[in-house]
């Protein structure tokens, strides 16, 4: 590999050093005033600069040389060095301009964080690919994880405008995540158990399956937005009409019309894969099943199901990370969520308020997604597996 | 029973959309037929602007998002795919698949704080969110072109480019094509939610209507929009038919 140049790493390289003539962090008078962006000089991180500088150039010689696997790790490390140099100067460092002069001083943090902030995660993810020892890249992957959990319990990073919303509304934040993961939740198990029987009944009976996908599909083209307005009217109609319907909490607004939009936009992902997922079960399988003389519920249960569930887990991945995306939407129709602090924010013109919201939301989904990926990888029988290697 | 389907179905689609266009034509037709349905309500009718208007503020939003995503997507599909830049394949498609795990309402909020609210913000929330499904179809449709085609396109003496332009991009314009299609899709909805950071469309009535708690802005923000993607979604299915 050595003499073959290392284009990830070089792109990252010059990607970081360009980051650095725009400004790291944005200094407020106070929460929602628009402020003056800094650059890394004039944030007073001289030291880490130079450093930053110093480690780039280290990275793009590195670049240069190619890919050796000990390269890789070198690599690797001075991404790290280089995340926790920046978080340093934009986080502690750059509270040292908060003084009594502006107190209600505030720290947001600006392009040039983001840009090398995208860059190491550039250098990082090509290194992640190209290692071959696994408990490296397990110990690589989780890294940045600690790093940044390291300087958040340190008490470094209060002076971040997000950290001083978040301890102000910390109890509030806490309450919508629940609040947010219940309905999410409560939409994906909802279309599990009607999404499932289904597709399988799409699948035995395939003119009715027709009929059902047209439906499904029609429902997954309008607009979240559009779907939880078109709940409304009906439904503050019937509750209305019918009062022990109301002592329900079924209402026009609120969780009730959230949660069956939800729920019908979650059905599609589930009821399409599980369909897939029994039609890709190889015919020649279930001959020689039969032939074995399993009956039809074994057949069903020994052969079918196993072989369908990755991919009915894939559907039930697609609707959960979904499902959290568009219950930040029924914040709008008083169901509650993170979508709360999201709407809030951009009414009152406070980009904090706004990450607030943003930060848990993003999380969430993107844990979910690796969570539910590793549930797919484990879910495939070993008798696949082995077939597949 | 598949065509008995096919065919009453296209005729309530018709007429549901000739109903519409009457309504969405005539304000005055549209205002008893909105105060019919909501006779608590003084004021039915949304006041900033015709959903003629909205929806085409709503399509000025996909169309030039969607030309930015395809640009993109597109661009990137084939700079993956080539022998210079395969190793960026990787990183790019986790790149992107990232984003995509973002749920749009919040890729929509997070441009405001940084370029302020209006029609950039939304366009640029668009085309992040939009650009995966063109990208990762660009890149399935070229790497799905046989070898041996290939080869022997560069044996009857093309140039790489001429291999691109004559051989590889006609056999990978159906799969291309899908992922337009859902990109384009995506956009119409993410585009209601534009409204949200100023950008107009057919959310605006929908999201005023939530705010000042008037039931008649909201149902006819939804079935415009409905309607809407609805209808563009067909036409596609209609054009892939083709």
């Amino acid at each position: 590999m050595i003499g073959k140049k290392d284009k990830i790493t070089l792109t990252g390289a010059v990607m970081g050093i360009a980051s650095l003539v725009f400004p790291l962090i944005t200094l407020k008078p106070n929460r929602v005033h628009d402020g003056s962006p800094l650059s890394w000089m004039e944030s007073g991180a001289l030291f880490p600069l130079l450093a930053v500088i110093l480690l780039l150039i280290v990275l793009f010689l590195l670049g240069l040389r190619g890919s050796g696997q000990k390269s890789l790790s070198a690599k690797g490390i001075i991404s790290f060095l280089i995340f926790a140099l920046v978080v340093y100067a934009a986080g502690p460092q750059s509270s040292l301009l908060l003084d009594s002069s502006i107190p209600y001083g505030r720290i947001t943090l600006s392009s040039g964080f983001w840009i090398i902030m995208v860059s190491m995660f550039f250098v990082l993810n090509g290194v992640l690919h190209e290692i071959k020892n696994t408990r490296l890249r397990f110990l690589f992957q989780l890294t940045p994880i600690f790093i940044l959990l390291f300087y958040l319990y340190g008490g470094a990073l209060e002076a971040l405008s997000i950290i001083m919303e978040f301890s102000l509304k910390k109890d509030r934040v806490i309450s919508e995540i629940v609040n947010h993961l219940r309905l999410a939740g409560t939409a994906v198990l909802l279309s599990l158990i009607i999404g499932i029987p289904l597709g399988i009944l799409s699948w035995k009976k395939q003119k009715s399956g027709k009929t059902i996908f047209y439906f499904l599909n029609s429902v997954q083209t309008i607009p979240s937005l559009a779907l939880f307005g078109l709940l409304i009217a009906p439904l503050s109609f019937l509750s209305f009409k019918y009062p022990f319907l109301r002592e329900m909490g079924i209402q026009g607004v609120g969780s009730a019309p959230a949660l069956i939009a939800l729920t019908l936009y979650a059905l599609l992902p589930i009821a399409r894969n599980t369909y897939i997922g029994l039609s890709v079960v190889d015919p020649d399988i279930m001959q020689a099943a039969r032939g074995m003389g399993m009956g039809s519920s074994q057949l069903f249960f020994s052969v079918e199901v196993p072989m369908a569930l990755p991919v009915i887990l894939t559907g039930i991945r697609i609707s959960a990370i979904q499902a959290v995306g568009n219950t930040a939407v029924a914040a709008l129709i008083g169901a509650g969520g993170l979508g709360v602090f999201i709407f809030q924010g951009l009414g009152q013109g406070a980009p904090d308020l706004i990450l607030l919201g943003v930060i848990p939301l993003i999380t969430l989904a993107v844990l979910l997604d690796r969570l539910l990926s590793f549930v797919i990888t484990i879910s495939v029988s070993p008798g696949l597996a082995l077939e597949r290697n | 029973m598949k065509f008995l389907l096919g065919v009453t179905g296209k005729i309530v689609l018709v007429s549901f959309l000739l109903v519409l266009g009457v309504l969405f034509l005539s304000p005055v037709l549209m205002e008893r037929f909105l105060s019919g349905l909501f006779p608590s309500l003084t004021e039915v009718v949304y006041p900033r602007a015709t959903l003629l208007q909205m929806s085409g503020e709503h399509l000025l939003l996909v169309a030039v998002s969607s030309v930015f995503a395809i640009g993109i997507g597109l661009s990137g599909g084939i700079l993956v795919t080539r022998k210079w830049g395969v190793e960026f394949l990787p990183v790019v498609q986790d790149l992107s698949s990232l984003v995509q795990t973002f749920p749009p309402v919040a890729v929509l909020a997070l441009t405001v704080p940084l370029v302020g609210f209006g029609f950039t913000p939304a366009v640029i929330a668009l085309v992040l969110y939009s650009i995966l499904p063109v990208l990762n179809n660009t890149i399935t449709g070229l790497n799905s072109v046989p070898f041996d085609i290939r080869d022997a396109a560069r044996g009857m003496g093309m140039s790489p480019l001429q291999v691109l332009v004559k051989i590889e991009l006609p056999i990978a314009v159906p799969v291309i094509l899908g992922g337009v299609r859902t990109s384009v899709i995506i956009n119409v909805g993410t585009a209601t939610l534009g409204s949200i950071v100023g950008a107009g469309g057919l959310g605006a009535p929908i999201v005023s209507g939530l705010v000042r708690n008037n039931n008649a802005f909201v149902f006819q923000g939804a079935l415009a929009t409905a309607v809407l993607a609805l209808t563009i979604d067909r036409i596609f299915a209609w054009m892939e038919k083709k």
